[in-house]
């Protein structure tokens, strides 16, 4: 157990370190950043003195050697719009991004999982078709209209909740509905089709012929064999919703990572982007790591070599 | 007793159905008593940084301007006001002599001096500070300490933008500054503007509080809110359920929608020309004259401001800024739309059948950019001339220009904005210029004639006849000065919005809630 803890960690920091590489080459093709540190109104000299001040006139070698060490040393450098530690400016705005995805996901979760159990037990009813419509329909629904629309009827037209912000959790319960709906979907699904395979399992009937209530054999022998591929699909989600609330975000005016990437990645802010690509890798492997352990808790059958 | 107790309910009741007349304080709760209040301001984006030094877009400089002042600013027609200086003259045509305004003081109780004026204007100038105004004021040589209230800026060589360049250069505490360094410093910045630092929430909010100590007098609010909402329709939904008390850029379409709640929308011409700038250095069609002005005839300005802009903005009289600027020419007209004049133009100079040409344009980045993009080149087919249109994504777009990388035509608004000067964008025409488009030897001989020109009227007549220069090489297709429209709840006074993309926080008040 703890040989395979020790594999999977050096496994996640080769991951974490090529998606860095990736992400320092990538920045490197797309531009020179010193165009937009400087006004429009500045001369090539001045140009040449911000590239020189920067190391951004040394070979690439020499930059990526450079930023190697750093990061070994867990510096980013610093912002170069913000004049500041660009991994201090990750670590700020990465807990708001947090708050917000995890709410999207315990939203999704509560919602989706007592869904997809009544579309999977009422299988072929008006119930089940019911589902499964709004599940499709909330998997297509693009974050951006969804987000305009509760704005609309929520804020503007009922006045029950603020339109836009962060602070308390009033702020935090349209960005999270909207950001909710594409997991809440596709989980609503995954539930009712695992939940549809497992129900026609022998174990199953066995279950029901010993005398169980109806309840307890969903919950605790067909919920919690369906729950494998739904927990893998919620533990990706979690990781896509961290690095893709950037259009929630934005509509919602929400001071998270995503915006800070997108403004990043436009003034070519190569120490925020790498800093924040660093993170989200990390975040990422780390919830990969603690999915496969909690693999074992499911499904005792599971062993690690 | 029991009839007086009768009176007095039925008479409560009765102005509680009618509503409370303005202003009878009497009866009005008690935060709304005091003239003032707290005014909240949705912007697209904040500062990166408190330190006004080192951000340089557009949306930074209001709440800059809240609580920073600069020696000098634009009067909004092409002249110049005292702000922190209170008068100047030329000692020599390389030295400038300021007086300061007395009675000045910083937010720490520090007086303003001359001491201030030379750190804050070398840190400016100290690449290593990498302020993106250093271009600005680039040309300035030293700066001399005369005594606590009076200072000299040496320039190399006789400079006449230097207070146009000044416009931008928030004056900071050069003690307090070094005290704390600058992180410290923008931990807690100090300027001598008429609101103090309060809080600031990356990509957030801005917050600020009335400075009672005020040498214009303490101002009318009590707190200032400077709230980042970077999407338009979000804008529009916290004006409509009252969290905000102004909302700025609001899309045109938008503007019956908020009127018909009952909010006032007004629009100001920004100081910022959109144009098609037609790289006419490199060969090929554009490289003709006689082409380029066709293209001005192709296009129906008109049609742009009347119908994608809904009658905002202002149309630009055949030059890069508006009557607002100094060196606007005000004998110059707009090239009327002739597409029969265009056709001919183009076959007079070796294309009757029109040629094929890049058209690199932006989305998001100006207001109705893509709109704009997409009429243009419909209109260009119109008389042969078909144009790819390319959209390129805001951050590459700069670095593309500079690179001079952006191929045939590229939409462009030249900001001029707040120093309200000719001189900015047209420093952009010369042979040799940054991200250089256009090389014509008239231009490069009287352009920088204007610039070594320090009598601003004498600088103005050249900058205007280089002005017509640019309007007969027609290196650009002239559009409009783009709008800036804005609403304001009707609870708010003496809000306004300048030319100069600054704000009239000074005089605001927020009446009753």
């Amino acid at each position: 157990m703890s040989a395979f803890v020790l594999r999977r960690l050096v496994d996640a920091l080769a991951a974490v370190l090529g998606v860095s590489t990736l992400a320092f080459l990538a920045l490197r093709l797309s531009g020179d950043p010193v165009a937009l540190l400087v006004t429009e109104y500045a001369t090539e000299a001045e140009i040449a003195r911000v590239r020189q001040v920067l190391g951004l006139d040394r070979p690439l070698w020499v930059q990526y050697a450079r930023f190697l060490g750093d990061v070994l040393r867990g510096d980013f450098g610093e912002s170069l719009r913000f004049i500041r530690p660009a991994a201090a400016l990750v670590r700020e705005t990465l807990p708001a991004t947090v708050e917000l995805a995890t709410a999207a996901l315990l939203i999704a979760v509560v919602v989706a999982v007592p869904l997809g159990i009544v579309a999977a037990l009422r299988r072929g009813t008006l119930v089940d078709g019911a589902v499964t419509v709004a599940a499709t329909v909330g998997q297509s629904m693009p974050y951006f209209w969804l987000g305009i629309l509760l704005i609309m009827l929520f804020a503007v037209r009922w006045g029950w909740l603020p339109s836009f912000g962060h602070g308390s959790w009033r702020h935090l319960v349209l960005p999270a509905v909207t950001l909710a709906m594409t997991p809440m979907a596709r989980t609503a699904r995954l539930v009712r089709s695992g939940l549809l395979e497992v129900l026609s399992q022998d174990y199953i009937r066995t279950a029901r012929a010993k005398g169980l209530a109806p309840p307890r054999v969903v919950v605790h022998h067909a919920l919690r064999n369906a729950a494998i591929p739904v927990v893998t699909i919620l533990a990706l989600d979690f990781g896509t919703l961290l690095g893709g609330a950037v259009v929630t975000e934005t509509i919602f005016a929400w001071p998270g990572v995503g915006r800070l990437i997108v403004t990043a990645i436009q003034s070519r802010d190569y120490p925020v982007v790498q800093a924040a690509v660093f993170y989200l890798a990390m975040v990422f492997v780390l919830l990969h790591l603690l999915l496969d352990l909690l693999y074992a808790r499911l499904d005792p059958r599971i062993r690690y070599q | 007793m029991r009839i007086l107790g009768v009176l007095l309910l039925g008479g409560a009741l009765l102005l509680a159905l009618v509503g409370t007349p303005p202003g009878s304080p009497g009866l009005m709760p008690a935060y709304a008593q005091r003239a003032g209040g707290r005014l909240v301001i949705g912007i697209g984006s904040l500062p990166n940084t408190p330190d006004p030094h080192l951000d340089s877009t557009a949306n930074a400089l209001p709440a800059y301007a809240a609580m920073f002042e600069k020696l000098v600013a634009s009067d909004g027609r092409g002249g110049i006001r005292p702000v922190l200086a209170r008068a100047w003259r030329l000692v020599d045509d390389q030295t400038w002599e300021f007086d300061l305004q007395s009675g000045v003081r910083f937010h720490n109780g520090a007086p303003l001096t001359a001491e201030d004026v030379k750190f804050t204007i070398e840190r400016v100038l100290d690449p290593n500070t990498r302020s993106p105004w250093l271009g600005r004021i680039s040309a300035i040589e030293r700066v001399e300490v005369v005594n606590p209230t009076r200072v000299r800026i040496v320039t190399r060589g006789p400079f006449g933008p230097l207070l146009q360049g000044l416009t931008v250069v928030d004056i900071l505490p050069a003690r307090y500054f070094q005290e704390r360094g600058p992180t410290g410093f923008a931990a807690a910045p100090v300027g001598t503007g008429p609101f103090q630092f309060r809080e600031w929430v990356r990509a957030d909010r801005m917050v600020f509080t009335a400075y009672p100590g005020y040498w214009r007098g303490r101002p009318r609010l009590d707190e200032v809110v400077f709230r980042a909402i970077p999407e338009d329709s979000t804008r529009v939904a916290g004006l409509e359920t009252g969290e905000l008390d102004v909302g700025l850029l609001i899309p045109p379409e938008q503007v019956e929608r908020l009127r018909g709640r009952g909010l006032e929308v007004r629009a100001v011409n920004l100081g910022q020309g959109m144009v098609v700038n037609l790289r006419a250095n490199a060969g090929g069609p554009l490289a003709n004259r006689k082409v380029r002005q066709a293209l001005n005839y192709a296009v129906d300005k008109e049609a742009i401001h009347k119908t994608i802009l809904r009658g905002y903005g202002r149309i630009l009289a055949g030059q890069v800024v508006g009557p607002d600027a100094l060196g606007h020419n005000p004998t110059l007209r707009p090239y009327p739309y002739d597409p029969q004049r265009a056709r001919q133009l183009l076959a007079e100079a070796g294309y009757p059948n029109g040629f094929e040409v890049t058209f690199n344009g932006t989305i998001g980045r100006y207001t109705k950019d893509k709109e704009i993009d997409e009429f243009i080149a419909g209109q260009l087919a119109e008389v042969g001339v078909r144009a790819r249109l390319e959209i390129v994504e805001g951050g590459v777009y700069i670095q593309r220009f500079i690179a001079r990388q952006l191929e045939g035509m590229f939409i462009w608004a030249w900001q001029y904005f707040p120093a309200m000067d000719a001189d900015l964008p047209l420093n952009f025409f010369g042979c040799r210029s940054v991200g250089s488009f256009f090389c014509s030897p008239a231009f490069d001989q009287l352009f920088p004639q204007s610039r070594a020109t320090l009598d601003p009227r004498r600088r103005a007549q050249l900058l205007q006849r280089v002005a017509r220069i640019v309007r007969e090489e027609a290196p650009a297709i002239f559009l409009v000065q783009t709008p800036g429209i804005y609403a304001v709840q009707r609870r708010v006074r003496g809000f306004e919005w300048g030319p100069d993309y600054l704000m009239s926080l000074h005089r605001t008040e927020v009446t009753g809630r």
